[in-house]
């Protein structure tokens, strides 16, 4: 199994910094984001690169 | 540079070939390599005699000046090779020179040049000078003299010509009965040129051509190279490098046809590429009809039907444009402002968006570009332009409503300026046709662009002589302060350094909201803060709707923000900050900063507290207009 990655629901703000930065593998739904944990493994720079841009530490390894 | 004529004129150094052999029946000797002793070829000899003065000839590069407008002259010329633009008020063209015309004609009557001539090709010239002679000579385009030269120039080509591969096998008297129909088309690469009613025989003799055809995806098998035939195109031709084009008559190709088997099997090859080509277009067509009245055909269908079929196609591939909307636009913009309802309700209809990002080249001198005009809808670009001495220097820049891209459309010139944009921008693009069709119906429309070239031209070089405009305009540029609407900037000669101006902001905000370092001019320093730019690029990034413009113009930061710092990456001043706010819930609460120019207080603290005055707010276009007027007067 590749690198998987989940939202901490209660931190995230849904500012849209993971998406700004991996779009592939974030999106923002409603005020809260989502991850798309099959599109990590190709996308894996830059997905580890907006786990650690998020402001409030929201997304963290599963 | 200028030298007369003599033989080795006509002997090209590198391939030690003769250009000129004396008559036509030396083809045989050309092939060998043999140069022949005569001095002249007969045709120039005998336009010399015509003349009956000495004409010198000049190779000038491109870029280079023959003449200056105002200066006293005497002479004029006659150009054999390549382009040159005359313009007026340094940089306004007027007239673009093509090969065998003559130009600079006025100093002979007038004794002074009254246009500026410039070399906008490399360029091969016959000067002559001013002589009792000077009456006798027609000047006028297509006159017998001119048609000499013109000949003279075509025999040399058709020597080369003997070597491409159609005209292989064929003899000297085939060759020698095509002369007289022939045109030769020097085209660049970018440029594009429309076949007239899709009749004629094109041959590329250097460089490359495509075809311009949109519903045909297999694109690489309509690249012409040397000495590849193009029968009655159906399509628009597309310079891909730069080159030549040879142009047959519709009676020479036939009586090629009928002479030369060669040439007729290579034709009959053409003319089944293009069928296949043309099938897809239309699929009603008949297959005993040739393939040129395909496209007729569809023109003549009722022009309604014609519009639908052109929506539906355009709505699949592309975002409509709102064309009320765009009326408004043109009727607020202060160029387009005066021209009619049709205009710009015709404007509406077929301009295209075009978004280009920050600092990206738009248009490259030197080149034609894409053959688009641009009105400039959100954004602003610079101008940089090669001088008269040849440095390359800004000029200016364009703002909302102005437009860009002329140059190729109405001169059929290369661009002479570099556009690159300063902000993000939206363009309206309106292709050649479009733009020819508004350029010669409206006369509006027409009359509002060249008024506001000549304005734009007047005002260049006014500041291409003015040194000290100059350097305040490239440091506005440069700093992004022509889209910055209000801003602090504290001038240096009155500062004595207390900073008693970020103690001020300190104390009202619990922060410094700016820093003093930033980028000066003369005596005026901008800090590092927010100068509330005309078209930010703080305000989209932000999705929790938290940094807004407020009525007054003042972009501020709400309590929404939650301090992900998307709008302080985005802004390329600095002048956004996050910061660490309160503590909730053991947890650490960030949030947005930046100078929102005291926006809930009748002052600024900074302003207000400066014991000697020396901070203030400003426009950042009229403080330095200001700032030129006062120093000149010193």
């Amino acid at each position: 199994m590749g690198t998987r990655f989940k939202i901490n629901l209660d931190d995230c703000t849904g500012c849209g910094v993971c998406e700004d930065t991996c779009p592939q593998v974030f999106k923002v739904v409603g005020e809260k984001s989502s991850v798309n944990n099959d599109a990590i493994d190709k996308n894996l720079a830059a997905a580890t690169e907006a786990k650690n841009s998020c402001p409030d530490k929201a997304i963290v390894s599963a | 540079m200028i030298r007369t004529l003599d033989a080795s004129d006509f002997i090209e150094p590198e391939k030690k070939r003769l250009l000129y052999p004396d008559s036509l029946s030396s083809l045989t000797n050309l092939r060998k390599g043999e140069a022949s002793p005569r001095p002249y070829n007969p045709e120039v000899q005998e336009c010399r005699e015509l003349f009956g003065i000495k004409g010198a000839l000049c190779q000038k590069d491109k870029g280079m000046v023959v003449y200056r407008e105002g200066e006293d002259g005497n002479s004029f010329y006659l150009l054999q090779k390549g382009s040159i633009t005359l313009n007026i008020n340094q940089g306004m063209i007027v007239e673009s020179v093509k090969p065998f015309e003559f130009f600079g004609v006025e100093s002979v009557f007038s004794k002074k040049w009254l246009t500026t001539a410039i070399v906008n090709d490399d360029a091969e010239l016959y000067e002559f000078k001013n002589s009792d002679m000077m009456n006798t000579i027609d000047f006028r385009k297509g006159s017998e003299l001119l048609k000499i030269v013109e000949q003279a120039y075509t025999m040399e080509r058709i020597r080369l010509l003997y070597k491409i591969s159609p005209f292989i096998g064929n003899n000297e008297n085939e060759l020698n009965d095509i002369v007289e129909g022939i045109t030769i088309m020097p085209f660049k690469k970018g440029q594009i040129m429309e076949p007239e009613d899709g009749e004629g025989l094109y041959i590329v003799l250097e460089g490359k051509m495509i075809l311009v055809r949109e519903d045909i995806s297999n694109s690489a098998d309509s690249v012409y190279q040397n000495g590849d035939i193009i029968y009655k195109p159906l399509f628009k031709l597309a310079g891909e490098e730069d080159g030549e084009l040879l142009k047959l008559n519709e009676k020479i190709v036939q009586k090629m046809i009928n002479t030369s088997m060669p040439f007729k099997n290579r034709i009959g090859e053409e003319i089944k590429k293009i069928e296949k080509c043309a099938k897809p277009a239309g699929k009603k067509q008949k297959r005993s009809e040739p393939a040129a009245q395909v496209m007729s055909d569809n023109e003549q269908k009722p022009p309604a039907e014609m519009e639908n079929k052109a929506d539906i196609k355009e709505e699949k591939n592309k975002e409509r444009l709102n064309t009320h909307e765009i009326r408004l636009f043109l009727s607020a913009s202060p160029v387009f402002g005066s021209i009619g309802l049709e205009e710009k309700s015709k404007i509406a209809k077929c301009a295209e968006l075009a978004c280009f990002d920050k600092n990206q080249e738009i248009i490259k001198a030197g080149t034609f570009g894409e053959g688009k005009f641009y009105i400039i809808k959100k954004g602003q670009v610079k101008i940089i332009k090669t001088n008269n001495r040849g440095n390359i220097i800004t000029v200016g820049w364009l703002e909302e409503g102005d437009f860009f891209g002329e140059q190729p459309l109405i001169y059929n010139v290369e661009n002479n300026e570099t556009i690159i944009s300063l902000t993000n921008i939206e363009l309206l693009a309106i292709d050649n046709h479009s733009f020819r069709g508004l350029y010669d119906y409206y006369p509006s429309f027409k009359k509002t662009i060249i008024s506001r070239l000549k304005e734009r031209a007047i005002g260049f070089s006014e500041i291409e002589n003015n040194l000290k405009a100059l350097s305040i305009m490239n440091f506005m540029i440069e700093n992004g302060l022509t889209y910055a609407a209000n801003l602090k900037i504290y001038e240096l000669n009155k500062c004595i350094n207390c900073f008693s101006c970020v103690k001020a902001c300190k104390e009202r905000h619990g922060i410094a909201r700016f820093r003093r370092i930033g980028p000066k001019y003369s005596y005026a320093s901008i800090p590092q803060s927010c100068r509330t730019c005309k078209h930010p690029t703080c305000l989209s990034k932000c999705r929790k709707s938290a940094i807004m413009r407020e009525e007054n113009g003042e972009i501020a930061i709400n309590s929404k923000c939650v301090g992900c710092g998307l709008c302080a990456k985005s802004c390329s001043f600095g002048a956004i900050e996050v910061i660490e706010s309160e503590i909730v819930n053991g947890k650490s609460k960030r949030k947005a900063v930046k100078c929102e120019h005291c926006r809930s207080y009748s002052n600024c603290a900074c302003v207000s507290e400066c014991p000697t005055g020396a901070i203030k707010h400003v426009e950042p276009r009229a403080y330095f207009k200001h700032l030129l007027t006062q120093q000149e007067v010193k």
